[in-house]
C-alpha cells in the first residue's frame, strides 16, 4: 500500500511540471513533418535536425565520410567561402554545426529571431550547395588525422573503440565514427559531393524547434529550406545485430601505470518494453556519481578507482550496457572480479525496495533537470523522433518508470544481467591477467 | 595600437556583445553565476542587468585608451611549444 501511494505521488507530482511543455507537430506545405516547443520570452531560435545514416554507412576504405563531410558543412557554401560563410555567421551571431553519429547526421542552429531570414539562407547553401574548397578540405582532413593519431594514444579512446570494433567485427557499428588515419587519407572531393547528393534528402529527416516561433513560420522555414531536398528513404539499409557475446577479456599492452577498461553486453533496444525497468536496474547498477553499486564496491569500499559507470546505449540496430573503469595496473584483475560479481548479484537477486524507488526517484527528477537551455530542448524534440517516441511521451514518462514492479525488475535483471557473456577490453599494463584470446592488431 | 578602432566597427562589436548577451538568458544556472560573480566583486544588481545598455554606451575614443593602456609589450608574457627534437 505504502508503495502504492508513493508511486502515484511521484507520478503526480512530476507528469504535469513536464507534461506544461507542449509540443506541437507542424507539416510543411509538401509534408515535412517538425516538432515545435513554442516559447516567446526570449528571442531566440534553436533548430535541430538529423539524416538517417551517419558513419554506419561509410564505404570500405574510406571510413571517416560522414565525419569528414559534416565537418565540412559549415565551412564555405553557395557565394560564401570559409572565412566569409564564418565570418556571416559570426556577425549574425549565430552557431551552427554539422556531426555525425553512428545512425545519423546532425545539424543544430541556434540564432536570435530577427537574424532567422539571413540565417536560414546559409543553411539551405550548406546542404544543397557546400563548397569543399581544397584548402578547407586539406585543413579539416589533416584537424582529423591529428586527432585520430591523439586518439590512439588516449586509453580511455582506445579501450572504447576496441570494444566495439570487437563486438561488432563485421558489422559496421565497429568502425570508428571518425574513421581511420588511412581511410580518411583516401577520401576525395567527389566522395563528399557524392554524399551530400545522397545522404541529405527528406526520407527520415526529423526536425525539431525551439523558442521565438510560431507554427506557421517554423512550416514556411522548413519548406524553403529541406523542400528541395531530393526525397530518398528512410531505409538505410543496415543490419540488426548484436554484439559478440562471448565474455572475451582482451587486453592491449601500453605502457603506463594505469590501466583503462571498457565492458560491456547487449542491452534492450529502445523499444523494448523492458527498456524502462533495464534504466532502472542500470542506474542502481553503475549509475552516475555515487549511486551505482559499482561505485560502492570498487571506490567506496575499496578505493580501487576514482569512478566506476555503467550505461544503457541503443543504437538503430543494436544495443547495448556499456561500462567504463580506470584503475592502477596492480588492481585491475580484482576490479573485473568485483564488476562480473555485481552482474552476478543483480542477475541471481535484483533490486530491492529502496533501490529501485530511489533509482525512479531519480530518472524522474532530473529529467527536468536537464532541459535548461533551447538547444537542450531541441535536442530532446530530435531524439524523441529518432526513438519513434509519440509526440506526448513527456506526459507518460514518469508513469512509465514508477509502474515498473519489483517483481518485473527481478525478471528483467535474470533475463539481462549476464556475467558470463559480459566482455571486457583493458588498455594498460594490468597485472595477473591473461586475454581469453588475441585478436589481430587493429591499425587506426 | 597606432591607427586605433574605428567607430563603425565598435558599434559592431557592441551589438554583436548585446546579441550574445541573450544567449546568456537561455539557461537555469547561467544567469545565477553570472548575477552571483557580479555581486561577489560588489557590484550592484542593476549595474549587471544593465551591463548590455553600457557595452552599448562605449566609444572608439574610450576603446583606444583602454587599449593602449592595457596591451603594453612589457608587460605580457609569451610562451612558445617547439617540438622536442628541434625546428
Amino acid at each position: 500500500m505504502r508503495r502504492l501511494v508513493f508511486t502515484l505521488v511521484l507520478a503526480l507530482l512530476w507528469a504535469p511540471s513536464v507534461g506544461a511543455m507542449a509540443i506541437e507537430r507542424v507539416v510543411s506545405p509538401s509534408g515535412i513533418e517538425a516538432w515545435l516547443v513554442e516559447d516567446h520570452t526570449l528571442p531566440v531560435v534553436a533548430i535541430r535536425f538529423a539524416f538517417p545514416g551517419g558513419a554506419v554507412l561509410d564505404p570500405a576504405g574510406k571510413t571517416g565520410l560522414a565525419a569528414l563531410a559534416a565537418s565540412l558543412l559549415d565551412e564555405g557554401a553557395g557565394p560564401y567561402d570559409t572565412a566569409s560563410f564564418q565570418t556571416r555567421l559570426e556577425d549574425l551571431v549565430t552557431s551552427l554545426h554539422f556531426q555525425a553519429g553512428r545512425d545519423q547526421l546532425t545539424g543544430s542552429l541556434r540564432t536570435l529571431k530577427r537574424h532567422l531570414g539571413a540565417v536560414e539562407e546559409l543553411l539551405r547553401l550548406a546542404l544543397t550547395a557546400p563548397r569543399f574548397d581544397p584548402s578547407a578540405v586539406e585543413r579539416v582532413r589533416a584537424q582529423i588525422v591529428a586527432a585520430l593519431a591523439q586518439q590512439a594514444q588516449n586509453p580511455r579512446a582506445l579501450a572504447g573503440r576496441l570494444w566495439m570494433s570487437d563486438a561488432f567485427e563485421d558489422h559496421p557499428y565497429g568502425q570508428n565514427v571518425d574513421g581511420t588515419v588511412a581511410g580518411v587519407g583516401a577520401i576525395t572531393p567527389e566522395d563528399l559531393r557524392g554524399f551530400v547528393a545522397e545522404r541529405l534528402h527528406r526520407g527520415g529527416l526529423v526536425i525539431g524547434a525551439v523558442g521565438d516561433l510560431h507554427r506557421d513560420e517554423l512550416a514556411a522555414l522548413v519548406e524553403r529550406t529541406f523542400g528541395a531536398l531530393p526525397i530518398g528513404t528512410d531505409d538505410v539499409g543496415v543490419a540488426e545485430t548484436r554484439p559478440a557475446e562471448d565474455g572475451a577479456l582482451l587486453i592491449t599492452r601500453l605502457p603506463v601505470p594505469q590501466s583503462t577498461v571498457a565492458f560491456g553486453q547487449a542491452g534492450p533496444k529502445r523499444d523494448d518494453p523492458d527498456w524502462y525497468a533495464a534504466r532502472l536496474l542500470n542506474d542502481i547498477i553503475g549509475g552516475s556519481g555515487f549511486r551505482g553499486r559499482l561505485m560502492k564496491e570498487i571506490r567506496e569500499k575499496r578505493g580501487l578507482a576514482y569512478g566506476v559507470s555503467s550505461g544503457l546505449v541503443t543504437f538503430r540496430h543494436a544495443a547495448l550496457i556499456l561500462g567504463n573503469v580506470a584503475t592502477e595496473n596492480a588492481r585491475v584483475a580484482q576490479s573485473i572480479d568485483l564488476i562480473r560479481a555485481e552482474w552476478r548479484r543483480m542477475r541471481d537477486d535484483g533490486p530491492t525496495e529502496t533501490e529501485l524507488d530511489d533509482a525512479k526517484s531519480y530518472l524522474i527528477g532530473s529529467f527536468p533537470l536537464g532541459l535548461d537551455s533551447s538547444e537542450k530542448i531541441a535536442a530532446l524534440l530530435v531524439d524523441l523522433q529518432l526513438e519513434r517516441l509519440p509526440i506526448d511521451y513527456l506526459d507518460h514518462r514518469a508513469a512509465l518508470f514508477s509502474a515498473v514492479t519489483q517483481d518485473e525488475a527481478r525478471r528483467v535483471a535474470r533475463q539481462l544481467f549476464d556475467p558470463d557473456k559480459l566482455s571486457f577490453v583493458v588498455v594498460g599494463d594490468p597485472a595477473d591477467l591473461t586475454p581469453t584470446r588475441t585478436r589481430p592488431e587493429r591499425r587506426f | 595600437m597606432r591607427d586605433g578602432v574605428a567607430p563603425d566597427e565598435v558599434r559592431r562589436a557592441a551589438e554583436r556583445m548585446r546579441d550574445a548577451s541573450v544567449y546568456a538568458q537561455d539557461s537555469l544556472s547561467g544567469p545565477a553565476e553570472i548575477i552571483g560573480a557580479g555581486l561577489a566583486i560588489g557590484q550592484s544588481l542593476e549595474a549587471v542587468e544593465d551591463w548590455p545598455g553600457r557595452i552599448g554606451k562605449v566609444t572608439a575614443a574610450e576603446v583606444n585608451v583602454a587599449a593602449r593602456a592595457l596591451f603594453v609589450e612589457r608587460n605580457s608574457a609569451t610562451g612558445v611549444l617547439l617540438p622536442e627534437r628541434g625546428p
